[in-house]
């Protein structure tokens, strides 16, 4: 992507977030994501950026995806983590499997689709526990990123199954991302389609492997919102008489989070770096940047109303749900030692 | 009754001095009581209902005073009882030992008028107190404050605004710092008030919507031309500010406590999963490094905080060693609710270990940033180096 372009996507998806995401980055933290935010973010093919266009999607090319993730990370890690989900999981899984119909839906913003990403990280030991027989699916699926989706993507004894609703859901405890909640689906008798004969969570887990750039985009979005958000707060903020902003270990520590920003930037748009290498810098950096933006609010970083906590809550969230795992690590310890390391 | 005594190099240039903070028999059956308490009353559910609606659980501050889990008779059991109740949630655990908060104010500056009036019903549990220094345009410059008391013939004119008080919108009354004069240099013009929440002119509003210790009530204060009787001034006038900064030297003492609490709690949900997960999971060598590492902060973290208890409550207190155990444990809170997530993944996000996460963050920010107690520390280690 050349220069003119990636200001003027930016650009775009900037007023987009002003307009829609930003008013509404408070409810979507109390009350979920609302339907008529993907309708919109439909509109612009943001939900299905880089499907096929004979699918249904927008046929973006990955920078622009990128750049989409990132910039509406700053305005809500829910949102993007949202438009994640619908691109780099469902999308890839169901486009794999021929589900145009459900792409489609998905791009419209009236349905919306979750996958069973959780059970097959390696921190889980909760697979849940299902039965499929004569087309029908019984059980619980464990930890569901945006459970309460109209379809459910879960795989089962090796085949991929999709399913339609939900038969109850047990709300979990979610420290981030809570615009799209944690639950435990139950689903009872329910019909299910199988997508895929075998492989189902080889797919899933190299679909997941595959957006490690994703992942550090929406990492850096938060990076850089909540250091701007402490940099504007240091200007004003006023103690001792003077603002927060004088003090060397307040200006020092901003700015050199403003530079590693930037460094991560080009990292994620314009290096040819392996993914492996970019996601764990980036999950690292927004960890440790929103920590200090919030520290540097004061008690005023502890209420949700300022829109700093969320950034705190969501980057190590984000950093358990996608890495970097183990699996990531060993595959950037082959590489760096030339054979299998890190096994012990 | 068995006790050690041990040596520490203090570290500030002062050599060798005694420490003894080992605990009597009574205390150590004191602390199972105490946490048999908070295993009984802080079951997961309540801990989640009062996390999810912000709610103050006055029925566990009323078991909690009725079974004397707070017993102001000894300083170490009130250090243990907000570390075992921290332990098992610290929303519920704090909520459950701050209507007392700001006592020691008036315990050690107030008239035996004051004691009598208020005190008493605080420690019968028939009220409860709270204390108003911070204010929204400033926190850790104490003695930048602007809330105004101006005397009126046998009253105080309070007006101004106070931000961040715990218990804000429950307590029945509040020790109060207030500037009495503009002429005296900025300390100098501090005073201490007794401010009840009745009084008229008062205004509490409740704030919503915390990243952690939810449970606990937290408010900004409205005071419009609120009428304080002069007996209601702590000590003497113009010495407010002294007052408060020895009260925080025995509260953050108590800080440092709560993080001990969260950290511990932590560590025990974390080593619960890791075994529920079995030996092929926490066999690695890099969950075994993270539990070390978070052992051994966590016991440097309550070794330190003994310390400075010791000195404080030998009536010989030692600021730098309060800040230092104060900003060390609530950093190792922080640390380790952030190692727990990480070495217990999915199931420790989705499991109450992410409340502690939420919870630890704001002890690095009450009763002094860590930044205000580095630079209490570094000020007087260099003082005392010259």
């Amino acid at each position: 992507m050349d220069q003119d372009s990636y200001r003027m996507l930016r650009e775009n998806v900037d007023e987009f977030c002003t307009r829609n995401v930003e008013p509404l980055a408070l409810r979507i933290e109390r009350e979920g994501m609302p339907r008529d935010l993907s309708a919109k973010s439909g509109a612009q093919g943001f939900n299905t950026a880089t499907a096929d266009p004979a699918s249904g999607g927008s046929g973006l090319d990955r920078e622009s995806y990128l750049l989409i993730l990132e910039r509406t990370a700053r305005s809500s890690p829910s949102f993007a983590m949202y438009l994640m989900l619908q691109n780099s999981i469902a999308c890839r899984i169901l486009g794999a499997s021929g589900k145009s119909d459900i792409i489609r839906e998905i791009a419209s913003g009236n349905k919306t689709t979750t996958v069973d990403i959780l059970s097959l990280n390696e921190s889980s030991s909760s697979p849940g526990n299902i039965t499929i027989s004569d087309g029908k699916v019984t059980g619980t699926i464990r930890t569901v990123i945006l459970p309460s989706s109209d379809y459910l993507i879960f795989q089962h004894q090796d085949a991929l199954y999709l399913a339609k609703g939900n038969d109850g859901i047990e709300i979990l405890p979610a420290l981030g991302f809570r615009g799209l909640g944690l639950g435990n689906v139950s689903l009872k008798e329910r019909p299910v389609e199988k997508i895929a004969e075998s492989g189902g969570a080889a797919l899933i887990q190299e679909t997941i492997r595959n957006s490690g750039r994703e992942v550090a985009a929406m990492a850096l979005g938060m990076t850089g919102r909540s250091i701007d958000m402490a940099i504007d707060y240091s200007r004003v903020r006023k103690t001792f008489g003077r603002p927060l902003k004088d003090y060397e270990p307040v200006a020092f520590q901003l700015s050199g989070f403003k530079a590693q920003e930037e460094h991560l930037r080009t990292m994620v748009f314009f290096s040819t770096a392996r993914d492996e290498y970019i996601k764990p810098l980036a999950t690292d950096l927004a960890r440790r940047a929103t920590k200090v933006a919030l520290q540097v609010h004061g008690g005023y970083g502890y209420l949700e109303d300022f829109g700093v906590e969320k950034f705190y809550r969501d980057s190590m969230t984000l950093s358990i749900y996608f890495g970097p795992s183990k699996s990531d690590m060993r595959v950037l310890s082959r590489e760096v030692y030339g054979e299998e390391s890190g096994v012990i | 009754m068995c006790r050690r005594r041990a040596g520490l190099l203090d570290g500030t240039g002062k050599g060798v001095r005694e420490v003894d903070f080992d605990f009597t028999e009574d205390q150590v059956k004191f602390r199972e009581k105490a946490r048999e308490f908070a295993e009984r009353e802080f079951t997961p559910e309540l801990a989640r209902m009062f996390d999810r609606e912000e709610k103050y659980p006055d029925e566990i501050r009323k078991k909690a005073h009725a079974e004397k889990v707070i017993d102001y008779s000894d300083p170490w059991k009130v250090l243990i009882a907000i570390e075992e109740l921290c332990r098992q949630d610290a929303g519920l655990g704090i909520s459950a030992t701050v209507p007392y908060f700001g006592e020691e104010v008036i315990m050690l500056f107030g008239s035996d008028h004051l004691k009598e009036k208020y005190l008493n019903p605080v420690n019968e549990g028939r009220s409860m107190m709270g204390l108003a220094v911070t204010e929204p345009g400033g926190g850790s410059d104490v003695a930048g404050l602007k809330t105004t008391a101006r005397k009126e013939g046998k009253n105080y004119i309070i007006n101004g605004a106070k931000m961040f008080i715990t218990s804000g919108s429950i307590a029945d009354f509040f020790v109060m710092l207030v500037r009495t004069s503009e002429e005296e240099k900025r300390h100098h013009g501090l005073s201490a008030f007794v401010v009840e929440s009745g009084f008229p002119g008062f205004k509490a509003n409740k704030l919503k919507g915390k990243l952690g210790v939810r449970a606990t009530d937290t408010a900004e204060l409205e005071l419009n031309n609120v009428v304080v009787p002069e007996e209601n001034l702590i000590g003497e006038e113009g010495k407010g500010f002294y007052y408060i900064m020895t009260f925080f030297n025995i509260s953050r003492i108590f800080v440092a406590g709560q993080g001990i609490g969260i950290a511990q709690g932590a560590f025990d949900r974390a080593i619960s999963i890791l075994k529920r997960k079995g030996r092929e999971y926490y066999e690695k060598e890099d969950i075994q490094f993270a539990i070390a590492d978070m052992a051994t902060q966590l016991q440097a973290a309550r070794l330190i905080t003994y310390k400075a208890a010791s000195y404080l409550f030998n009536f010989k207190p030692d600021p730098t060693v309060t800040s230092m155990a104060k900003k060390y444990a609530a950093e190792t809170a922080v640390f380790v609710a952030e190692k727990a997530l990480e070495i217990t993944g999915v199931d420790g996000i989705s499991s109450d270990l992410e409340r502690f996460y939420r919870d630890a963050k704001i002890l690095e920010i009450w009763e002094g940033t860590s930044e205000v107690e580095k630079l209490i520390i570094s000020r007087n280690i260099v003082k005392e180096a010259q």
